[in-house]
């Protein structure tokens, strides 16, 4: 577990105690009490209950719900996580088949990736970028859980060939292959992809469709 | 104070379940449960914070 999933437990544990003592003991057993002295202060009953509700309330409650987040918005960026919502168990049972020849699989057993594989591909560079995916991945939520979605998925809007060149672009393999600069211009424009020659990425609709011989093996639960 | 003081207790509780147990679901009602609650328990908090320092003259 992450440092952030600790301070969930932790501060959210301290939370539940605190709360369930102001909501099962009430208010006036903490404002009954003698004044509690804090180095040179002196708090009376009601002082002391009213730190412990701002604690209980306000304080802990805020921290315990922002440390889930980070938790959820860094844990959000690995391949596990996809693999939360079986909509996406064919992209990760693919990735992680060595018998594969899509995109993302030889990506994966090249290692060209080392970590966080579905993130790094489907996340643009920069502080732009991480956000669009952020926001994108909130969307996502909504779909799932409420079950606005048909299966198979399909991605929404176009794969960003910015994501491939801003890797491959430049590099020796890359630049000795004629047809990436004759491409060059309407890669940069967005009407061509990478995988138009290199696809496809991933299991195709028709394989992750029931009926088809692929389904089974993709729809395999990979946790 | 109860009302506020139940609904962080839920959030909380939410948002422990998820690190405990990351699923989707879970992950779908931190976000859009658990932390609504949370904004309506300190909004609720701070009216009460604020009217009693009006009572007592200090805003």
């Amino acid at each position: 577990m992450s440092l952030f999933a600790w301070v969930t437990l932790g501060v959210g544990g301290l939370t539940l105690v605190l709360g369930l003592l102001l909501l099962i003991r009430g208010p006036s057993w903490l404002k009954r009490t003698r004044p509690i002295q804090l180095g040179v202060v002196a708090l009376s009953g009601v002082a002391t209950y009213k730190l412990v509700a701002f604690f209980a309330i306000a304080a802990l409650p805020v921290a315990t719900l922002g440390a889930a987040h980070v938790e959820l918005l860094e844990g959000a960026k690995s391949v596990e996580a996809c693999a939360g919502c079986h909509v996406m168990w064919p992209m990760v049972n693919d990735l992680h088949d060595p018998a594969s020849d899509s995109l993302a699989a030889r990506h994966f057993k090249n290692r060209y990736i080392q970590g966080e594989e579905c993130y790094h591909c489907h996340s643009g560079y920069g502080f732009n970028g991480a956000l669009s995916a952020k926001l994108e991945g909130y969307r996502h939520l909504v779909r799932y859980t409420t079950g606005i979605y048909q299966e198979p998925i399909r991605m929404r809007g176009k794969f960003d060939t910015a994501s491939c060149l801003n890797c491959h672009e430049g590099t020796r393999p890359f630049e000795a292959i004629n047809s990436h600069h004759v491409a060059s211009e309407r890669l940069a424009e967005g009407t061509m992809s990478c995988t138009n020659c290199h696809g496809p990425a991933h299991p195709t609709r028709s394989e992750r469709t029931p009926g088809d011989a692929h389904y089974q093996g993709l729809m395999r639960d990979p946790l | 104070m109860k009302l506020e003081i139940v609904l962080t207790l839920v959030a909380v509780l939410i948002a422990i379940g998820f690190v405990l147990s990351r699923n989707a679901y879970l992950m779908g009602a931190t976000v859009f449960v658990a932390t609504p609650l949370l904004v309506v328990a300190v909004v609720y908090y701070l009216a009460r914070v604020i009217r009693e320092l009006r009572d007592h003259d200090v805003l």
